[in-house]
């Protein structure tokens, strides 16, 4: 009896391909060096942090959270304009004396800004992840991080064992979710930031990716990816919240993509030419820019998810997708803010995350457009002459967007972004405000509110290390923002979020 | 995102008396496996002494299941072995339905582990786990993932 249950078990179950670890998060053993790179890392950035007060924004929180406390407003804040901005980024760097060396290894810091009718308060939780937990119980780095090689870190079982949940948010069928991209959404509660747990979209979909930048559909749903080395998960989430669907399409090989774009009629998925070539250390550590494969365009049809058409063209990369849009031939075009070759993509900022007070320039960040014919077996990429620019946000989505906002990189000494841009359906630049050298704007979010359009999002004094909230009226971006809120204290600088009203 | 880590278990399992000798050289192996997240279904062992077996072109040498009754760290067997190199394979079949269930990617949703417990990041080799046993007995621990 046992051992024909043993045969059940493992002859069905361990047959040939059917256990595939991940990859994505899954490293090779470190073995612990003499002097721990980790240790050094944590020295040098307390060091620096003493007399460069810009790498507050790379500063741990402590595992508790911070807040709830009011801000400082000042400026002329909308009566009507009510809600929570919640926003996600790293929060936590160091753990039992060892520091992480990538910006995007730290633990998923969730922060509400609530616009409310007494002011404007705050408040900052982790998600309380499975490696955020185990974590938090030792008090040390138990697994490899995305981009740092954690010495003797423990094996993980799949991508959910690090998953840091740290990248962005999502609002959907009046749930709301921190999301990764390697691994599972994690539901939070908006309001208490407590978490709630890991999604299961669909049991065959458990612990599967599902990347931090789903785009809306005119009906409500959501698009969204995953990608685990060649294999490609486009899902399909409606309005209120259920899976529709969920399609696996085979990819010719790997390689990296972080965002995606839609067009009214296609998705169109862009994977970079970074490709895991070494097989210790960590994710991000691993990967090697293969400019001989170039881009790949997978440009898949809504209607028919399993019917995917792909394009090669020029070698570079994106994290952030704009608009996409079909034109009347047929042809198929995007934007994007795009470097020019991986150097400098896959480890954005680490020096500051190092406590190097220098950082090299990315290669790039220019906006172009790509446009891929009908029939055609290439795309043709085009640049803009809009240079050092990030977190572009359209204002349309499923066609060329009337006006795209971005973020500015200034040529100061934390080159962070400090300006915000207009430019028209043509990339035309409309207006924008630099905040100068001592700021670093993140993700500015555009909304509606009684009738006028805002972007509102948070920006980081980096000479004072406070981090503040602002809101820019776009009829008269030229002139700054119309309303400002600050907190004594900086935050890290985070990535996304996203602006629940009520 | 990543290179994709395929490893291939054996599709065959069944004893094999080859590796097997008298008391006179016996060996007992102890296997004691560790971190077993959830208490259901049946653990799975698999003993094996070559490459071939490893991955499942031939056959292993032993096999044990046995029900999952806590987290308890569990303790198995194999008594009576030869001298010779072997590896251990194990597998939690959580939900007791004869398969290690897998999403849609292809990851493993139940937990395994094998011997040595390598840390690796794409299919474990033969030579990742395999270990010698002489004609001492000999315990090892397999973390379960």
């Amino acid at each position: 009896m046992l051992r024909r249950n043993l045969l059940q078990l493992l002859g069905s179950s361990l047959a040939a391909g059917a256990l595939t670890l991940p990859t994505s998060v899954v490293f090779a053993k470190a073995s612990l060096p003499a002097n721990d790179p980790l240790r050094d890392t944590a020295r040098r950035f307390t060091a620096a942090r003493k007399t460069h007060p810009f790498l507050a924004g790379w500063e741990s929180v402590a595992p508790a959270g911070a807040g709830p406390v009011s801000a400082t407003l000042s400026g002329s804040w909308p009566k009507a304009l009510r809600g929570t901005l919640l926003r996600n980024g790293p929060g936590l760097f160091d753990r039992g004396g060892q520091r992480y060396q990538h910006w995007f290894d730290g633990d998923g810091l969730i922060q509400s800004w609530h616009l409310g009718e007494g002011g404007i308060t705050h408040q900052a939780k982790f998600v309380n992840t499975k490696k955020f937990a185990r974590e938090d119980r030792s008090g040390k780095f138990e697994v490899m991080a995305a981009g740092t090689t954690v010495p003797n870190a423990r094996p993980v079982s799949g991508p959910d064992d690090a998953n840091t949940a740290n990248t962005s948010l999502l609002h959907i069928g009046g749930k709301t979710y921190a999301l990764w991209e390697a691994g599972s959404a994690y539901e939070i509660d908006p309001e208490s930031l407590a978490t709630v747990g890991p999604k299961v979209w669909r049991d065959d979909l458990e612990g599967a990716a599902f990347s931090a930048h789903p785009v809306y559909e005119k009906d409500g749903s959501i698009w969204n990816f995953g990608l685990f080395d060649a294999k490609l998960i486009v899902y399909q989430i409606g309005a209120d919240g259920a899976l529709k669907q969920a399609q696996l399409i085979e990819l010719p090989h790997g390689g990296y993509m972080h965002s995606f774009s839609a067009s009214a009629s296609k998705l169109v998925f862009v994977l970079a030419p970074l490709m895991r070539v070494r097989d210790a250390g960590s994710f991000f550590e691993g990967l090697g820019w293969k400019p001989e494969l170039g881009s790949l365009m997978v440009v898949v049809p809504k209607s028919d998810l399993s019917k995917p058409r792909f394009a090669e063209f020029a070698s570079g990369a994106a994290y952030h997708y704009a608009d996409a849009w079909d034109e009347a031939d047929g042809t198929l075009g995007l934007r994007a803010c795009w470097y020019n070759s991986g150097d400098g993509f896959v480890s954005p900022f680490g020096e500051y995350v190092q406590g190097y007070s220098t950082l090299r320039a990315p290669h790039g960040l220019d906006l172009v457009e790509i446009r891929l014919a009908p029939g055609a077996k290439r795309a043709v990429l085009q640049k803009s002459g809009v240079n050092r620019v990030e977190f572009p946000m359209p204002t349309q989505l499923m066609q060329k967007s009337a006006n795209i906002y971005l973020q500015g990189h200034a040529a100061h000494p934390t080159g962070g972004l400090s300006a915000v841009l207009s430019l028209d359906k043509n990339g035309k630049p409309q207006g924008h405000f630099d905040f100068g050298d001592d700021f670093v704007l993140e993700e500015q979010l555009y909304l509606r509110c009684d009738g006028k359009r805002y972007t509102l999002g948070t920006i980081f004094n980096a000479k004072k290390a406070r981090t503040g909230l602002v809101l820019f009226d776009l009829a008269r971006l030229s002139d700054g923002p119309v309303a400002q809120a600050w907190l004594e204290r900086p935050m890290p600088l985070g990535f996304h979020g996203t602006f629940l009203p009520g | 995102m990543s290179t994709r880590l395929t490893f291939i278990a054996a599709a065959t399992f069944a004893f094999n008396s080859v590796a097997f000798c008298n008391s006179a050289c016996a060996a007992t192996l102890t296997v004691k496996i560790t971190e077993i997240s959830e208490v259901a279904g049946k653990m799975g062992v698999r003993l094996v002494a070559s490459g071939d077996a490893y991955s499942g072109k031939a056959k292993a040498t032993a096999a044990q299941m046995l029900p999952v009754t806590s987290k308890d760290p569990m303790t198995l067997t194999f008594p009576d072995l030869a001298p010779g190199t072997y590896a251990v394979l194990v597998m939690h079949d959580e939900n007791d339905n004869g398969k290690l269930d897998s999403n849609m990617l292809g990851i493993p949703k139940e937990g395994y582990g094998f011997s040595n417990n390598p840390h690796v990041m794409r299919q474990p080799t033969w030579d990742e786990t395999k270990f010698e046993i002489t004609a001492a007995d000999i315990a090892i621990e397999i973390e379960i993932l």
